[in-house]
């Protein structure tokens, strides 16, 4: 922040200080994304051992609905991003409405999350049924919790936001939440290709 | 170094759904690039994660080792996946 | 704040508390971890006999080095308590109730560190009478208390982390990066969920994953925050001593 200071951003002083946890954020968010790589190097490690089968079962995959997914995150990502900037120039009712706009499209991805995953186990697919499926459910399910605990921050903050100064010590929050909100974008953006596309279909 | 605008960001928002339908599209018309489909499928996932991690995250105005750190590891996913991808289903 | 208390005294076994963590860790890697065999841990897919063969060889290590680990797992207790003192002057007018966590939380971990090395400790007591399975059973016992029960970890490393990112100073106590860190440590312990299902992987006892980025994700947790409330210490006797200076 003081960075931005010296080079003389004409916002850092209003959001500067409230804005300082934001960068702390950005450790939980490296770590976190850094096990997703491993995770993803695993399952890539696993997939070229077992190429047939990956492949096979990664054609049962609905590319459809995942599509649909990055779409809704994508979206959803960007509502957040016109809700911090609102919240910078302290619109307390642009933030909300941003805030409820991201909020509302990022439900769909759990809508399409639960189709789904009951498609995929009334078909009798579970987490032990093969390794892709394995690898399927635990990279879809710990990405899913990550997206669970997103969507409880964002109501937090559209809750808080109506109550605080959106500009004042909150706007760290609002920052920090848009920053985690992306986290689960940008995992998806790898997960999905990897996961539905490498194969032939 | 100003923070990201409504506009920039609907920019890349605009730029991540047209990537998003280009690689769906690929990916289910595969005879189009052929066995190379998963190579450009993961390079754009790569483009539109630095995107999301550039404008969305606006690391383009953190300090630099943070938007280092991050492009590293969007790069180093998308290449890991594809050598591992080469290395197994054999390009040529 | 009681003015009568010399700053020596208040702040009187804080950093022999404190030290008590890097002690722990040392004195529990060296026993429980190097004698009782556990880094690695024996594989969740090896057979009663292979178990068995295991302790018929080590016994004596593995009774040594439970004994070392239930001594020193206890030291946890201390090394928590030197965290919970620091918190409390984070924002010492908020109540305590994120500190109290932290306390009992830490404190707790201690429960998991020393049970879970008495079904080792079982396993190399008589050896040589018990059957491969019941061999098997009990160091399977060990693993999953001590990876499951990680939850209690959990509340204190959340704790610390909230805790810390509600501090106002200007160069807080802990930084907000330790902070989060802290935070994150503690929720990643959520992979060992899978751990119950899995005798080979990623996800197994021994796996990469649950094994050894989860307990390096922890025993570095431990070095961070014990450095951190070293830093702290003196940071907080100057507070103290400013303030019994103005009263």
């Amino acid at each position: 922040m003081t960075e931005l200071v010296l080079k003389g951003a004409p916002v850092a002083g209003a959001s500067g200080k409230a804005g300082a946890s934001a960068p702390g954020i950005l450790t939980f968010i490296i770590a976190d994304v850094a096990v997703f790589g491993v995770l993803f190097l695993a399952f890539m490690l696993e997939r070229s051992g077992q190429l047939a089968l990956f492949d096979s079962s990664s054609s049962a995959l609905d590319v459809q609905l995942g599509l649909l997914n990055t779409l809704i995150l994508m979206t959803s990502g960007l509502f957040v991003v016109l809700a911090v900037h609102a919240a910078r120039q302290g619109q307390s009712v642009a933030t909300r409405r941003w805030l409820l706009a991201s909020f509302v499209v990022g439900a769909g991805f759990g809508i399409n999350k639960a189709i789904e995953y009951s498609d995929k186990l009334t078909h009798g697919i579970t987490m032990l049924s093969n390794d892709f499926f394995m690898f399927y459910y635990v990279l879809t399910g710990v990405h899913f919790v990550h997206f669970v605990a997103g969507m409880i921050v964002l109501a937090v903050l559209w809750f808080r936001a109506g109550r605080e100064e959106v500009n004042g010590p909150l706007f760290g929050w609002i920052e920090s939440g848009g920053l985690y909100w992306h986290m689960v974008d940008l995992l998806w953006i790898v997960i999905f290709p990897m996961l539905y596309l490498l194969g032939p279909r | 170094m100003n923070h990201v605008s409504p506009r920039q960001a609907v920019g890349v928002w605009l730029f991540l759904v047209t990537a998003t339908l280009c690689s769906g599209w690929l990916a289910e018309h595969h005879g189009f690039a052929g066995r190379w489909t998963a190579v450009a499928v993961m390079f754009v996932a790569a483009l539109k994660g630095r995107a999301v991690i550039l404008y969305f995250m606006e690391l383009k105005v953190a300090p630099r080792a943070w938007r280092i750190a991050f492009e590293v590891w969007m790069w180093l996913c998308a290449g890991l996946i594809v050598a591992l991808w080469a290395s197994s289903s054999g390009v040529a | 704040m009681n003015p009568m208390m010399s700053n020596a005294r208040y702040f009187q076994y804080w950093r022999l508390c404190a030290a008590m963590g890097p002690v722990f860790l040392t004195a529990f890697l060296l026993c429980w971890g190097m004698l009782g065999y556990n880094i690695p841990p024996i594989p969740a897919d090896h057979t009663p006999d292979q178990m068995a063969q295991f302790f018929r060889t080590h016994y004596n290590e593995v009774r040594a080095g439970m004994a070392g680990a239930m001594l020193f797992g206890v030291l946890y207790l201390p090394w928590t308590l030197s965290i919970t003192k620091v918190m409390e002057l984070i924002n010492p007018d908020h109540n305590n109730i994120v500190s109290t966590l932290q306390m009992w939380g830490g404190g707790l971990t201690v429960v998991p560190l020393v049970t879970s090395s008495v079904f080792w400790l079982t396993g190399a007591f008589r050896p040589d009478v018990l059957e491969p399975v019941t061999l098997q059973m009990l160091y399977d016992m060990g693993w999953l208390l001590i990876d499951m029960f990680y939850a209690i970890t959990t509340i204190p490393m959340v704790a610390i982390g909230v805790a810390g990112l509600t501090d106002k100073r200007e160069k807080p106590l802990f930084p907000r990066w330790a902070c989060w860190y802290s935070i994150w440590a503690g929720l990643s312990f959520l992979f060992e969920l899978l751990m119950p299902f899995f005798k080979t992987g990623l996800f197994a006892r021994q796996g990469w994953l649950n094994f050894w980025v989860e307990f390096l994700v922890w025993f570095f947790y431990i070095l961070l925050i014990t450095y951190y409330v070293f830093k702290a210490i003196p940071r907080l006797e100057q507070e103290r001593a400013a303030k019994l200076a103005n009263a």
